[in-house]
């Protein structure tokens, strides 16, 4: 059990970036950014190889600037080149596949070997025992964490945020929204490429696949964290990005063992979650207006 | 001071829905003067409001501002030295976004010299609070500030807001 619980929250800590990343993107900046796939593989490719090149830790950083990178090219498409801004991201997230080859040595897969980790140089000071690898996730993430919610608040959060919430008072409040989207997507795919950079470290290898539906994943993760914690401030938002995560992967957990759902299914099933909950304001609206119609008949 | 030299605007072009909204309209407006612009519907007066605002660029003629070609300039530049209210007070304010917070971006626009990473200061918090009292004086409830706006009563205080928000600088008004 105490097993189950630990893997439940490294796996939760360690992928808790991405709905970090779409919060961000989807809630703040109001665009469904589908480079997320692309840009967790490119994270984990580059982390992967550069691992086995020796670097950990440099590896790291350049998986997110590469998820940075990816993140310029959507933003590109989608304010400069006039590319629709869902289209945008599956036009980026295709190419990645390419290059996200190339990254793992046009392999679709890579390892690291013997070569050290992030992981197992932070074991080798001896700090944290059997939970040394979630306390350095958490530590991660808790920086991220603190970044965004910092950012945020400044004058140029204050800013993404308003293009998000209404876009012609960006531009009349002499601020360039295309330069506020560039920023935010960069930030998201940074964030979302890391987290594939710790994955990787964290499994030793990486995949060309690993990232199929991840944000949907995503998604489902911001979605849960913010039934249990409710929608607020942005810090609120930013928590329940991580709260929803490890809920997830406790779900997923609880799944894998009493296979109630068979676990080939969790994908349909994330998919329909994900979808009932977006759709629900349109359907609690629906049957509000049938019931008064309803009435009206009944009335009349 | 606004100069427009022969300016013509036609949306739609080669459409049936071609529609020439402004045609070699020239104008001139002095610093301190106050000039009320009435027509009937679809005479061009919000056209000819957006083209000095710059959601659109004119076909042809220019547009000065304080004797500096804005012809060409995108609206996120211009409106650095023009404040304008929406005639749609919901269109000018974000919704989910505190007042204090709209009001920060509306002062973002006089203060460019300040870093983009720099939060709200205390100092601009208390001109925020002064002038929102100032126009609110009948319900001075200091938490005003951190709730967001769509949670505000809708009506008169909202486009109230946004003009104090247009008028947190000194830039030119429209």
């Amino acid at each position: 059990m105490l097993y189950i619980l630990q893997t439940t929250f490294e796996l939760g800590i360690l992928y808790a970036l991405i709905p970090m990343a779409l919060f961000l993107s989807f809630r703040v900046l109001d665009i469904a950014d589908l480079t997320t796939d692309g840009s967790f593989v490119f994270g984990m490719a580059v982390s992967v190889t550069m691992a086995a090149a020796g670097h950990p830790l440099l590896a790291l950083l350049a998986a997110m600037l590469c998820g940075a990178l990816a993140g310029l090219v959507t933003a590109i498409l989608q304010t400069k080149l006039g590319v629709p801004s869902i289209l945008a991201g599956i036009v980026t997230n295709t190419g990645l596949y390419t290059v996200n080859l190339m990254a793992m040595g046009w392999s679709s897969n890579a390892t690291i070997l013997k070569q050290a980790t992030v992981y197992t140089l932070f074991r080798a000071l001896g700090i944290g025992g059997r939970w040394a690898n979630l306390l350095l996730s958490a530590v991660f993430v808790a920086l991220a964490a603190g970044c965004l919610i910092w950012f945020l608040g400044t004058r140029l959060g204050l800013s993404l945020r308003a293009t998000g919430d209404n876009r012609d008072m960006v531009s009349a409040s002499s601020i360039n929204p295309s330069y506020t989207i560039t920023v935010g997507l960069c930030l998201a795919n940074a964030m979302t490429a890391l987290s594939g950079a710790l994955v990787g470290q964290f499994q030793r290898s990486a995949d060309i696949n690993a990232g199929t539906g991840i944000v949907v994943i995503g998604l489902a993760c911001l979605i849960i964290g913010e039934t249990l914690c409710r929608r607020g401030s942005m810090t609120r938002g930013v928590l329940s990005a991580i709260v929803g995560s490890i809920a997830y992967r406790f779900i997923y957990a609880v799944v894998l063992k009493t296979k109630i759902v068979p676990i080939e299914c969790l994908k349909l099933v994330t998919a329909i979650i994900v979808a009932l909950a977006i759709a629900m304001p349109t359907i609690r609206e629906k049957i509000a207006f049938a019931r008064r119609v309803r009435q009206g008949k009944k009335e009349g | 001071m606004l100069t427009i030299r022969g300016i013509s605007k036609t949306f739609n072009p080669g459409t049936v829905n071609e529609k020439c909204a402004l045609q070699k309209l020239s104008l001139h407006l002095d610093r301190g003067e106050f000039v009320t612009i009435v027509g009937s519907n679809g005479a061009g007066k919000s056209t000819l409001f957006n083209a000095v605002a710059g959601n659109f660029f004119v076909d042809e003629g220019r547009i000065l501002l304080d004797g500096q070609d804005v012809t060409f300039l995108p609206d996120h530049k211009r409106s650095r030295s023009i404040g304008r209210l929406f005639q749609d007070p919901l269109r000018g304010t974000a919704p989910h976004m505190t007042i204090e917070e709209n009001l920060s971006l509306a002062y973002l626009r006089s203060s460019s010299g300040t870093s983009p990473f720099s939060h709200i200061s205390k100092a601009d918090k208390a001109l925020f609070r002064d002038r929102l009292q100032r126009i609110d004086a009948a319900d001075g409830d200091d938490r005003h500030a951190e709730t967001p706006f769509a949670r505000r009563a809708y009506g008169r205080s909202r486009p109230r807001h946004r003009r104090e928000g247009a008028a947190a600088d000194d830039t030119n008004r429209l």
